[in-house]
């Protein structure tokens, strides 16, 4: 048993003033347009709030949807967009961050006379499906072996795609779209490390505005997982359990916007949170998750300087998929075994679904909001798991509302 | 009373409406001799779009050419002259092209100028020529196997 509070001591390499802090939230879910929909609809879904022990949410199925999937109903997203002509040159998870950037940006109160020169974009999401109901037509329509022939391949399946189909399914797309829409000349970068994609993207930025390189950033992850083929290919690998039980393929995005602390105070920007540390590992040669997610989980803890009984809150990846649902509870109870106050957990995704990518995101934002301001700040660590042993956790924390310090 | 739409009508409607979507912007917006850059801002990717949805729209193939006016040669010193076109073949391109916005270019026109004289109707325009074209085609072959019969 590897107990927390027996982690190495702070490795922060962190500059005076450069803080990570949090000044905006943008969320979109199955359950809302905007975080405080989401955390409403959560807490009248079942979520009342964290409790101690595990708090698993029930699955909201207000909408006819099939069972391994959920959707966002009646997402529009050209309000979203400063150049809605954009709009066609975009894919379901381009939009969703464009709208959620969107909408970090306007609870962050940066206006649009800000100087967005120097402004960061990085996001985090899986695969395209490139389009495969376009794709699927087009191979359709097209009669022998395309496949070794550049000519007969362009003249029986491209001529059916549209000229723009390269330019929607480019994997750098997320975060350039997002680019353009905020006007964001600065450093840019999208993580692809499918389902920690969305919270090593917040991680990584956070560490660049620590470091100095970034002063401020549009930060998460943006996908979209209900498209046949991907419930197709989950499909194959028994993810789609029966019985309430295997993945449900959602949608979503979450984007923070992170600043250095002395540029969100130089501006008057109100602080929502900060980010303490972030650690990505791996599982090697080992089977499962439990490697890869302890070593991620108690660097995160190092990064940040804390031990486990600072913890109030552990908002598990919770990917009821392989044994990751079980081993990342067997881990978690392990850990804190030792801690005179076990953290309290949540898990989302009975209640959000899987959003590929974007989970890990949607759940660090989702924490910050479940802690709440609070006297001494408020700690959660948030895990996110992918196949074959890769795992991230961040650990973040609230503002104080007062100034005294954590016991 | 209005007269019937002629199929002629229909083509244009058609066209305008793919226009509208492809460029997000209302039907009312798109008029007739709306400049496809100047009035509508598409952009050079928005006519391979446009040109895209036309083709599967109508089961047509819609050469660029076609789109331009066709038939000139715009690398012949004749047509285009330090890179503007010249008198004599803007009036070959007015007679081939009369839906063209040439009221925006009342002065010598350079090449790159070229797509912003792009209206919905230039385009339907060249699409009934296409259109004549593939039914003529057709029939000559269906003649030819006819008399091979």
């Amino acid at each position: 048993m590897v107990a927390l509070r027996a982690m190495p001591p702070p490795t922060s390499n962190r500059a005076p003033g450069r803080r990570p802090v949090v000044t905006g939230i943008g969320l979109i879910t199955p359950l809302g347009v905007g975080l405080e929909e989401t955390f409403q609809a959560l807490r009248h879904d079942g979520a009342t709030g964290v409790t101690a022990g595990a708090t698993r949410t029930r699955l909201s199925r207000s909408t006819q949807q099939p069972a391994w999937r959920l959707a966002i109903p009646h997402f529009e997203p050209r309000p979203f967009f400063h150049t809605p002509k954009s709009v066609k040159l975009t894919d379901r998870k381009t939009q969703l961050a464009v709208a959620a950037a969107e909408l970090a940006v306007r609870d962050a109160g940066i206006s649009d006379d800000d100087s967005r020169d120097a402004l960061a974009v990085v996001l985090g999401c899986s695969s395209s499906d490139v389009d495969t109901d376009g794709l699927g037509r087009a191979v359709a329509r097209s009669a022998g072996d395309v496949t070794s022939d550049i000519p007969a391949f362009a003249e029986a399946i491209l001529k059916g795609l549209n000229p723009l189909w390269l330019l929607v399914n480019l994997p750098n797309m997320v975060s350039a779209h997002v680019a353009i829409q905020q006007r964001s000349q600065g450093p840019n970068w999208t993580v692809m490390t499918d389902w920690i994609a969305g919270l090593q993207a917040i991680g990584e930025a956070a560490a660049g505005i620590s470091t100095g390189e970034l002063d401020w950033a549009l930060a998460g992850g943006a996908d979209c997982g209900t498209p046949v083929f991907f419930a197709a290919c989950y499909g194959q690998d028994g993810a789609l359990g029966e019985n309430g039980r295997g993945l449900v393929l959602s949608e979503g995005a979450a984007i923070l916007v992170l600043e250095s602390e002395e540029h969100a105070r130089a501006r008057g920007a109100r602080l929502r949170g900060s980010i303490e540390g972030f650690c990505c590992r791996a599982s090697g040669a080992e089977n499962g998750a439990a490697t890869g997610l302890r070593g991620a989980m108690c660097g995160a803890l190092a990064d940040a300087g804390w031990c486990g009984a600072d913890l109030d809150l552990v908002c598990r990846a919770a990917v009821d998929h392989r044994s990751f649902l079980d081993e990342e509870r067997t881990l978690v109870a392990e850990l804190f075994a030792a801690s005179r106050r076990p953290p309290d957990t949540l898990e989302l995704r009975s209640s959000l679904g899987h959003a590929l990518g974007a989970s890990g995101a949607i759940d660090a934002a989702l924490a910050l909001r479940f802690l709440g301001p609070r006297p001494g700040s408020g700690r959660a660590l948030c895990n996110a798991l992918g196949y074959e042993g890769q795992a991230a956790a961040l650990a973040v924390a609230t503002e104080s509302t007062t100034s005294e310090e954590r016991p | 009373m209005t007269n019937p739409a002629t199929p002629a009508d229909e083509l244009r409607a058609a066209v305008r409406r793919i226009v509208a979507d492809a460029l997000d912007r209302p039907l009312s917006e798109v008029t007739p001799s709306s400049s496809l850059i100047d009035d509508l801002g598409a952009e050079s990717i928005d006519f391979l779009d446009i040109q895209f949805r036309l083709e599967s729209a109508l089961e047509v193939e819609l050469g660029e050419e076609e789109l331009y006016g066709g038939r000139l040669d715009f690398a012949d010193p004749a047509v285009m002259t330090d890179g503007r076109l010249t008198a004599e073949a803007r009036a070959e391109l007015e007679r081939l092209q009369p839906d063209f916005a040439w009221h925006r270019f009342p002065e010598a026109i350079r090449s790159a100028d070229l797509p912003r004289l792009i209206t919905p109707d230039s385009i339907a325009a060249a699409l009934v020529d296409t259109l004549e074209a593939q039914a003529g085609a057709a029939a000559e072959a269906g003649s030819r196997d006819e008399e091979a019969r």
